[in-house]
């Protein structure tokens, strides 16, 4: 590895690597055209802005003397506000104590409005140098690596953009089917080059020094792992720092890795679990354990979510999609010369109960006709909560605005507020150039053929619809930067009309609508063809001014009734085959993370082997196929013949785990778990087996995977019956009862 | 203040009848009023707002439990027949999500809200639940609350009356329990709210008084 390799050149041209706050500017990592690694210094000075009352503004300004800061009065606005106003800019000439610094004025000066205080420096510099992560750029160098010019040679807004030679190293742990804190015996794994090495030592110093030898060898870009935040480099760097040999993870050899503890918090009700972080200086470490988009995009779409976002790549390996949602909305606050708040205290607007009523509402339901039905189409409109805010101009701004109050074209359907129709709020101005570039992507998808090709443009895709789908979100967010709930509660009063809309042109062509959620509707004509409905597709995205399109027509598709009331219906729940033989499936075990994988597989089989059919007639047909699927199933299981792979069950935890009062099985596996010395959190995922469901003695009841040793059993009548109800909810609106089922799947006796 | 909706029966609805025993109406005396404990408290909160409405009064509420339920109004209202929409035009809501919206909704809107909609009660529900996001440190959440409290204090001072309503400290926030033990020093009038045996009783912690009252536990599964 060469660290500092001699800069010949004062013009470099590559790719940006990685960018992170030094003593006196912006340490900037360069991989150039010659595979070099440079790390450069870039003399950049991060500002934050001031205002309130004069006398707590001047002793604010006075404690800033002896600080490594300049001081200027500048112009800037609030969003919202049409006025500029002046706000004292503090640009600090080091930028490694900019977090401090600030931090010790906003503890002290309490009166003291502070923005731009909180934002990600690298991301502050992507703002400033207009950059992005593992963007193409030119960069002007003095011989000492100090940067004098640096600027993107291509755009986050490219889809045929090049990637960078990146050399990447994996790490994972053999042997770990669960997650490895929970216990077991492992071995270290190594991918790299094209060749998997299995780093088979008993000693440790040995096995750090064969590691140590491969990063100083191949010394890659980015360090992929499983579970490398929680559990493989937390031990290595402890066994490192025990047997005082050096680990070279890092290639800054400044830097120590960084280490962000785990925590447990709630989003959307629920409490998640965050595995915490180990990140590096120079070098990437991306743990695909650790990582919502890497599961969702893979690595193609990190870096997309990356590169439009500006946030740096290990943070948004690791961060929620609506941080870069917030970092895309404050570069255009930034460039725009509108504050950051740092903390916002926007409020919401009092309004009657009676109004709040009306104005708290989500997207509208047409509750599902249950059962199965044949020749049906399905609409959806496409990202239709952000096309709503580019469309209606929705922004935590342009709602009640004071210009449009009286335009009668302002007015949200249904509630009181109205948008602007004067300025485009900063909301749509974020989200148009998503919008048009998902669609690019769609279109490039639908002209290419060729399969790795497509594999990374569906990847970059879905980064971005990810990044679309939070954007409402956000809208409501308590901690958006941006957030307001009347834009909120304005684009639900949107969708609901848009459905509403969607609905009396299908019926007014002669079309029954079976079924809707917010932005998909299911329609049934009879013989109508694929034309029609594209033609019916045309009339409402003509009428709406919002893109729809046929998500595709069913041989035959059945909604499911609830499983506690058959009579309920209920809207997440349904199976159907496309007309291209694929199958869309929602709300069944096959698509839920809790199912054992032998209820899933079951379930997998029998929707395949319904899924031959074409008409409703050859569906009841192909029942008694699907009834002995189900019966093969319970042979096995009673035979006991599944392996541990496919009888784990998945829970997460809902609370501390010391916190439990019932014996739940989920209880009962963590409170052994945790009598093995295990550390869980709140929100963490713990996988068990049900040993003896009905068993006096709780811990008898179910058994943690990772404690599983070879005198273990499973209980196969509860997974029996949690395969007879994987089974019912599929079968039972096609007239197969429970007791039938029951009777007809028996292992004890075939029954004809 | 207009006119009482409909003339009140207690039989009609025991929940606010033991509620009207001890707690209400409001009168003036009882300035900065906290109900905290168990998390019924919150929905003697609506009941409490219910019944100013039904007296003819406005009442501006700020909900930041995420808890307002605009049917238990109208349910209140049936209850003693007046019209729902009566009821919930009068009561005038704002949410808040984060204890920077709560602080500033108190110090900075209150006062005024209070003067547009001639309302001389306010309900604050659930106002700690956005003070013990960990995301805010516990010496900015303090101060935020010092602050929050103090124009309590002031609109106390000046005639209002404030009824704040504190579900007890969750485990996993038990390290902001101070918070709560400031609200409670800083009230004028302080009752526990405990669910045990099917009842659940309301004890007067007001200095110099030591009143309880019980409310069937079934009359509040029914809200």
């Amino acid at each position: 590895m060469t660290l500092k390799p001699a800069l010949s050149h004062t013009r470099l041209t590559g790719w940006l690597l990685d960018v992170y706050p030094d003593r006196t500017g912006m340490a900037v990592w360069f991989l150039d055209d010659e595979g070099r690694r440079f790390r450069l210094l870039d003399p950049y000075h991060p500002a934050f802005y001031l205002t309130g009352p004069q006398p707590d503004l001047l002793a604010a300004l006075r404690t800033l003397r002896n600080a490594p800061a300049t001081v200027r009065l500048v112009e800037r606005r609030e969003l919202g506000m049409h006025d500029t106003m002046p706000v004292t800019e503090v640009a600090v000439c080091q930028p490694i104590v900019f977090t401090t610094l600030v931090r010790s004025l906003i503890r002290r000066f309490e009166h003291v409005q502070f923005y731009q205080a909180d934002v990600s420096l690298p991301q502050l510099y992507f703002y400033d140098r207009q950059l992005f992560p593992l963007a193409r750029c030119e960069v002007e160098v003095t011989s000492h690596g100090i940067i004098q010019a640096i600027h993107a040679t291509d755009s986050p807004w490219d889809t045929n953009y090049g990637m960078p030679p990146l050399s990447i190293l994996e790490l994972s742990l053999e042997g770990a089917s669960f997650n490895p804190n929970h216990g077991g015996t492992f071995h270290l794994v190594v991918r790299v080059d094209r060749q998997e090495r299995r780093l088979e030592h008993t000693d440790h110093a040995d096995l750090l020094t064969s590691f140590n030898t491969l990063l100083q060898r191949y010394d890659p870009d980015v360090l992929i792992t499983d579970w490398g935040d929680s559990y493989l480099l937390p031990r290595l760097l402890m066994l490192a720092s025990q047997l005082r040999i050096p680990l070279a993870l890092n290639r800054d050899p400044m830097r120590s890795v960084e280490i962000r503890p785990p925590r447990s918090y709630f989003s959307y009700g629920r409490i998640l679990a965050s595995a915490g972080a180990r990140t590096l200086y120079g070098r990437l470490h991306i743990d695909r354990q650790n990582s919502f988009v890497m599961a969702e995009t893979g690595f193609a779409g990190l870096i997309e979510q990356a590169r439009v976002t500006k946030v740096p790549l290990q943070h948004m390996a690791r961060t929620t999609t609506g941080t870069g949602i917030t970092s895309m909305q404050m570069e255009h606050a930034h460039r725009d010369s509108i504050l950051i708040p740092y903390r916002k205290r926007q409020t919401e607007e009092f309004k009657s109960a009676l109004e709040l009523l009306h104005t708290d509402q989500g997207g509208l339901v047409f509750a599902p006709l249950s059962g199965y039905h044949e020749n049906v189409g399905e609409l959806d409109f496409a990202s239709m909560y952000p096309s709503i805010m580019v469309r209606f101009n929705v922004s935590p701004e342009t709602v009640n605005c004071s210009c449009c109050a009286h335009d009668p074209l302002a007015r949200v359907p249904e509630i009181k507020h109205h948008t602007c129709r004067q300025r485009e709020g900063l909301v749509p101005r974020t989200l148009r150039p998503l919008l048009n570039k998902r669609a690019q992507y769609k279109r490039q998808l639908a002209a290419t053929a060729d399969s790795a090709a497509r594999w990374v443009l569906d990847q970059r895709q879905t980064a971005l619809k990810w990044l679309l789908v939070v954007s409402f979100g956000y809208l409501g967010y308590k901690n958006a930067r941006f957030g307001r709930i009347e834009a909120h509660e304005s684009v639900t009063a949107y969708s609901r009309d848009i459905l509403l809309q969607a609905k009396e042109s299908a019926e007014a062509t002669g079309f029954r609508l079976l079924h809707a959620i917010v932005d998909s509707l299911w329609l049934h004509k009879p013989g109508a063809t694929r034309a029609d409905y594209e033609a019916l597709a045309q009339a409402i995205s003509a009428r709406t001014r919002l893109p729809i399109a046929v998500e595709g027509l069913y041989h035959w598709i059945g909604f499911l009734p609830s499983r506690v009331n058959p009579r309920m219906p209920v809207h997440n729940q349904f199976a159907g085959v496309f007309e291209t033989g694929e199958m869309k499936v929602r709300g069944l075990e096959v698509r839920r993370s809790d199912a054992p994988l032998v209820v899933k597989r079951a379930q997998a089989e029998i929707l395949r082997c319904l899924g031959d059919a074409k008409t409703l007639r050859e569906l009841r047909e192909a029942v008694p196929r699907g009834i002995e699927i189900v019966r093969a199933y319970r042979h096995y299981l009673r035979e006991g013949r599944a392996r541990l792979e496919e009888l784990v069950i998945s829970k997460s935890l809902s609370q501390d785990p010391r916190s439990y009062r019932h014996e739940t099985r989920t209880a009962i596996a963590a409170k052994e778990l945790l009598g093995h010395g295990v550390k869980l959190q709140a929100g963490e995922s713990l996988y068990y087996v049900i040993t003896d469901a009905p068993a006096r003695l709780p811990h008898d009841r179910v058994r943690a995977a990772a404690t599983i040793d070879g005198t273990w059993s499973y209980d196969a009548g509860a997974y029996e019956q949690l395969l007879h109800n994987a089974a019912l909810a599929i079968l039972s609106p096609l007239g197969v009862e429970s007791a039938l089922l029951d009777r007809l799947t028996s292992p004890v006796g075939r029954v004809e | 203040m207009g006119e009482p909706v409909h003339p009140l029966d207690d039989r009609a609805d025991p929940l606010l009848s033991a509620l009207r025993r001890g707690v209400l109406p409001l009168s003036q005396k009882d300035g900065l009023m906290l109900l905290y404990g168990h998390p019924a408290a919150l929905v003697l909160g609506l009941y409490a707002a219910a019944d100013r409405a039904l007296a003819g009064e406005a009442v501006v509420y700020l909900d930041g439990a995420n808890a307002f339920d605009p049917f238990v109004i109208s349910r209140v209202a049936r209850t003693h027949r007046a019209q729902p929409r009566t009821l919930l035009t009068s009561i005038h809501v704002a949410r808040a999500f984060t204890c920077h919206q709560m602080e500033r909704l108190v110090s900075d809107c209150l006062a005024t809200a209070l003067s547009r909609y001639q309302a001389r009660v306010a309900i604050l529900s659930g106002p700690l639940e956005t003070f013990y996001d960990e995301a805010v440190s516990s010496d900015e959440a303090t101060r935020l609350l010092k602050r929050m409290i103090t124009s309590l204090q002031k609109l106390s001072r000046q005639g209002y009356r404030a009824l704040c309503l504190c579900p007890s400290v969750s485990p996993q926030h038990q390290n902001r329990y101070g918070l709560l033990m400031r609200l409670q020093a800083a009230a004028t009038r302080l009752i526990r709210v405990e669910d045990a045996e099917g009842l659940l009783s309301l004890y007067e912690e007001t200095a110099g008084s030591s009143k309880q009252w019980q409310i069937p536990r079934a009359v509040l599964e029914h809200v």
